[in-house]
């Protein structure tokens, strides 16, 4: 019951349809340079080169991988940012919290369905942006095989050429396991609502904190930080497109994103638990 | 109360489960008598990192790189940053007797060092920044094509038109074994970004990959050659089974910025 007032709640807040425009505008300028580059490297436009790109290499799951790339590490976290960071924060600052609480409902009630909705929500928004990739990259480039080279988006560390049914066993993967990856991120603005009373201090608090953390695990300096930041682990989702899936890797990696999810849900909800309504 | 306990042990037993099932594997080579190869190559950029562009092996560390090759006791040396051809011989002398090519053209020249067996075929080949050095080495009754090369430091197009030719040049040979080695100062490692060091990153990658098309990178996930963290001297084979290698860190001295590179290979 409660769980779907927090499903009509995200419906009325509009946030859906916002977040999924942008991700048709971050698809169509994706598009728009993947296409404009694929044409002049293969269009004879580059001089003498020794490379491995050619017109086959960019094709609609090349695109739609490049796309998915892109947005998890850098749209989707923003989005899971946006959502966490407007819950405890939003209610509070709505003063809506007050009659919830005043209902026979459990702060741990409000708090799960609060976090399920959100998260379902996150895993839907992923599909989304993976399946319309995958659509836009068959219409406009068409598929083919899947060639992963070392070096590109840093996936592999020896050539992998997956054929098409095999990528797409792979995008399925990396749906489920980037939706893992950006709990994360979603835990964090999870934790930040809960303590920051004005949702819009709470969404631009994750959304900095979580820029942070990425470019200081992006950048090679901190590399005796690096373990301890989850954003250094948030790319494990590309272990899935791999001729053969190193799947201990990808529960190793897993497993360490989901111990920072559930370090900052814990503080978050004891927060919550604890804390006062003024 | 009980939800927070929950959610406290999914996170303790998360993070046990990853830091027991992460193996910890030394990735360098380690040196021992016991191991058994039939060729053990080496790749050293011997020169070091001091001035403005760096500068050439100095003579009074020629004695430390000849206890190094003399400790790991290899078959094939590819050595980088030469200041000439004297120098070479000095090696060659303290080595007692090792033979080698040296390239043609300014200082800072590549070169190849052998104990046994003799060479055929040696060219230097003109390129930019500086000549590479290719040849047919003749080796317990099989024939190994040899490539030293030492792509530029600064340019991305200079090293994918350097690697690319000496790739190209070293495939058509006819010979089944194949070595193409030395500092590519190409650096594609997955888990950093590199665009601080490069001019063209993407470069860079097709680069590496135009190579590794053709040819085993040996020393594949063994860890960094140079300073600062950074993967730029390979090995690249063909024809071989790789048997073991990878950088050999705490030997380089004074202003060196290079680890040597070690490969055991056996004949297929």
């Amino acid at each position: 019951m409660i769980c779907k007032f927090e499903y009509h709640k995200l419906k009325r807040s509009h946030r859906p349809f916002y977040s999924m425009l942008s991700i048709i505008l971050y698809l169509f300028f994706i598009l728009f340079g993947f296409y404009t580059y694929a044409q002049t490297q293969t269009g004879g436009q580059v001089n003498f080169r020794y490379t491995f790109e050619n017109r086959s290499y960019f094709n609609g799951l090349t695109f739609a991988l490049y796309a998915f790339y892109f947005a998890v590490m850098m749209v989707l976290p923003i989005f899971a940012a946006t959502e966490g960071g407007a819950q405890v924060a939003g209610e509070t600052h709505n003063r809506t919290l007050y009659l919830m609480l005043a209902r026979p409902l459990s702060r741990s009630q409000i708090f799960f369905s609060k976090l399920f909705v959100s998260f379902s929500y996150l895993f839907f928004l992923v599909g989304y942006l993976l399946a319309f990739a995958l659509l836009t990259g068959l219409v406009f480039v068409g598929w083919g095989t899947l060639n992963l080279y070392p070096g590109v988006l840093q996936m592999s560390h020896v050539h992998q050429s997956l054929s098409q049914s095999e990528a797409l066993n792979s995008f399925a993967c990396a749906w489920v396991l980037a939706s893992v990856a950006l709990s994360a991120p979603l835990a964090l603005s999870f934790l930040l609502s809960t303590w920051i009373r004005n949702p819009l201090n709470a969404v631009s608090t994750s959304i900095a904190l979580y820029l942070i953390l990425y470019v200081m695990s992006e950048i090679h300096f901190f590399v005796k930080l690096r373990p301890y930041f989850f954003t250094s682990y948030m790319g494990f989702w590309r272990e899935a497109f791999r001729e053969e899936i190193l799947w201990g890797q990808i529960f190793q990696d897993g497993a360490k994103i989901l111990a920072f999810t559930f370090v900052f849900l814990a503080l978050a909800y004891r927060r919550f638990r604890l804390r006062e309504e003024i | 109360m009980k939800a927070e306990i929950v959610l406290w042990s999914l996170a303790i037993f998360m993070g046990f489960y990853s830091y027991t099932s992460s193996q910890i594997t030394e990735k360098h080579y380690r040196f021992s008598k016991m191991n058994k190869q039939d060729l053990r190559v080496i790749t050293w950029n011997v020169g070091g990192s001091s001035g403005e562009k760096g500068n050439a092996l100095r003579y009074e560390f020629i004695p430390r790189i000849v206890n190094t090759i003399k400790s790991l006791q290899p078959d094939i040396i590819f050595l980088q940053e030469l200041v000439g051809r004297h120098q070479a011989e000095s090696i060659s002398y303290q080595l007692r007797g090792w033979r080698f090519i040296v390239a043609k053209g300014s200082n800072r020249q590549t070169a190849i060092f052998f104990k046994n067996g003799f060479i055929r075929n040696a060219q230097s080949i003109p390129a930019e920044p500086r000549h590479f050095v290719i040849c047919d080495y003749y080796h317990k009754k099989r024939v190994v094509s040899l490539l030293g090369l030492h792509a530029s430091a600064y340019s991305a197009k200079r090293r994918n038109t350097v690697i690319g030719y000496a790739t190209d040049t070293l495939r058509q040979k006819k010979t089944k074994y194949k070595i193409l080695a030395g500092d590519l100062n190409v650096d594609i490692g997955l888990d950093k970004r590199h665009d601080l060091f490069s001019d063209n990153e993407q470069l860079d990658v097709e680069t590496y990959n135009y190579a590794a098309k053709f040819f085993k990178d040996t020393t594949l996930l063994t860890g960094n050659t140079a300073e600062p963290d950074r993967r730029l001297d390979y090995i690249f084979a063909s024809g071989f089974v790789v048997k073991r290698g990878g950088p050999i860190l705490n030997v380089k001295t004074g202003d060196m910025d290079h680890h040597p590179v070690v490969v055991d290979l056996n004949f297929e």
